[in-house]
């Protein structure tokens, strides 16, 4: 593994120090102490100051939880494997998260509005990697591809938000969840049986 | 049935809500304060907050759930006459969106205060709403498929309409028939192998006739 970036090192102790005592105590002093750098240099890396090391910091964050599940989902054959998959590992991530859930128990007005500064980003991509997914698949006949990936998602990002009526720790659930209210208008044979 | 008797004279506690309502459409979420309700109620902030001990947030949070179970009962009324699950679908869809869009308080939210909003949305904070949308609608689509699944169907289509109202995008929801085309490709085939019987208008589905999937 190739060293850290100065920018790396920096974005790690700002996780370290929110970690530590929370986000509104956040210094730059104390980032440029646990990052062992200079305060001179920590500003010619982020001229924006404190809101700018938060901002990015939260943003990589989001990125690594969007990356490691994709990881964690990566050999499953199927767009319905890795959908049921991937949204019970991103309930158990957020609910595992102890330094988000601090977050969002103490300082939720503070962090919630940078936690979605990058939410049409992260729309942007999930639509294009369910997009490539279901490329893959058969699809049902006359399915747009673009307009199929953006409801997916839709339907991706409102669930791993709010679980609703849904037990998304529950594979049998979110099976039933996703071949009925995601693909099967989209992939062939999703359709529940006939009854 | 339970008829309620109309009240002629609001309670406190119905006119602090009311307030709160036109405060937040007024100023928006953040900048309402527990004294502009006061005084738009023309109570004192003593008494506010003796009815409302949580203080701003349970208040604001409280006025939220009877504006949402007001723009419900008003949506169950509009959807009992409709006679496919398509349209019953289709049209509640169209109105849950208009009634969200017209709203003076959450047209407030989306205009002006996007990011105070989105979070809301997150984290399971809106699966209480979620659920009360599925308990008081899902009974009227039970003419057309069993309990659970007009549960799951109010549930998904509320999520449909917040997601598409609050990041806007593939199709327009006060256009009936792009909703009607949207419930066609996405909704119905999770649910048309369930349904009691023919789940889409005939005239508007062309796939109708060469679908002999459809009724049981």
């Amino acid at each position: 593994m190739s060293a850290p970036t100065v920018r790396d090192r920096v974005l790690d102790a700002v996780v370290d120090a929110v970690e530590r005592s929370g986000l509104r105590q956040l210094a730059m002093e104390e980032v440029a102490t646990l990052s062992g750098i200079s305060r001179a240099t920590l500003y010619r890396h982020f001229p924006g100051g404190r809101e700018q090391l938060v901002s990015e910091a939260v943003t990589r964050e989001v990125a690594r939880f969007w990356g490691q599940l994709a990881d964690a989902v990566r050999d499953l054959p199927t767009i319905e494997d890795r959908l049921v998959a991937g949204i019970i590992d991103a309930r158990r991530r957020i609910d595992d998260n102890d330094l988000l859930q601090r977050l969002l128990a103490s300082e939720p007005d503070d962090f919630l509005p940078r936690l979605f500064e990058s939410d049409s980003l992260v729309h942007e991509v999930l639509r294009g990697y369910l997009r490539d997914l279901l490329e893959r698949e058969r699809l049902r006949p006359g399915v747009d591809l673009e307009e199929a990936a953006d409801y997916v998602t839709r339907m991706l990002l409102s669930h791993v938000a709010t679980a609703g009526r849904w037990d998304l720790a529950d594979e049998r659930d979110v099976r039933r969840l996703v071949r009925r209210q995601f693909l099967a208008g989209i992939v062939e044979g999703t359709d529940p049986p006939r009854v | 049935m339970v008829t309620e008797t109309p009240a002629l004279v609001a309670t406190p506690e119905e006119r602090v809500l009311d307030a709160a309502v036109a405060c937040v459409a007024r100023w928006g979420l953040a900048k309402t304060t527990l004294d502009d309700i006061a005084r738009e109620a023309g109570l004192s902030r003593a008494s506010v907050y003796r009815r409302f001990p949580g203080g701003k947030a349970a208040l604001l949070q409280e006025a939220g759930q009877r504006e949402l179970r007001r723009a419900l009962a008003e949506l169950i009324e509009a959807l009992e006459t409709a006679e496919t699950l398509e349209q019953v679908v289709t049209d509640g869809i169209v109105a849950a969106a208009a009634a969200l869009h017209d709203h003076p308080a959450v047209r407030q939210l989306i205009e002006h205060e996007a990011d105070v909003v989105r979070p809301l949305l997150a984290f399971d904070r809106i699966t209480p709403g979620l659920l009360l949308a599925a308990e008081l609608c899902g009974p009227t689509l039970h003419r057309f498929v069993p309990p659970r699944a007009a549960a799951e169907l109010v549930e998904q289509c509320s999520r449909l309409v917040l997601s598409l109202t609050f990041v806007p995008g593939s199709v327009d929801l006060g256009d009936h028939d792009a909703v009607g085309r949207y419930v066609r490709a996405y909704v119905l085939p999770g649910v048309e192998r369930l349904a009691a019987g023919p789940t889409t208008d005939p005239s508007t589905d062309p796939t109708t006739a060469d679908h002999p999937g459809g009724t049981p």
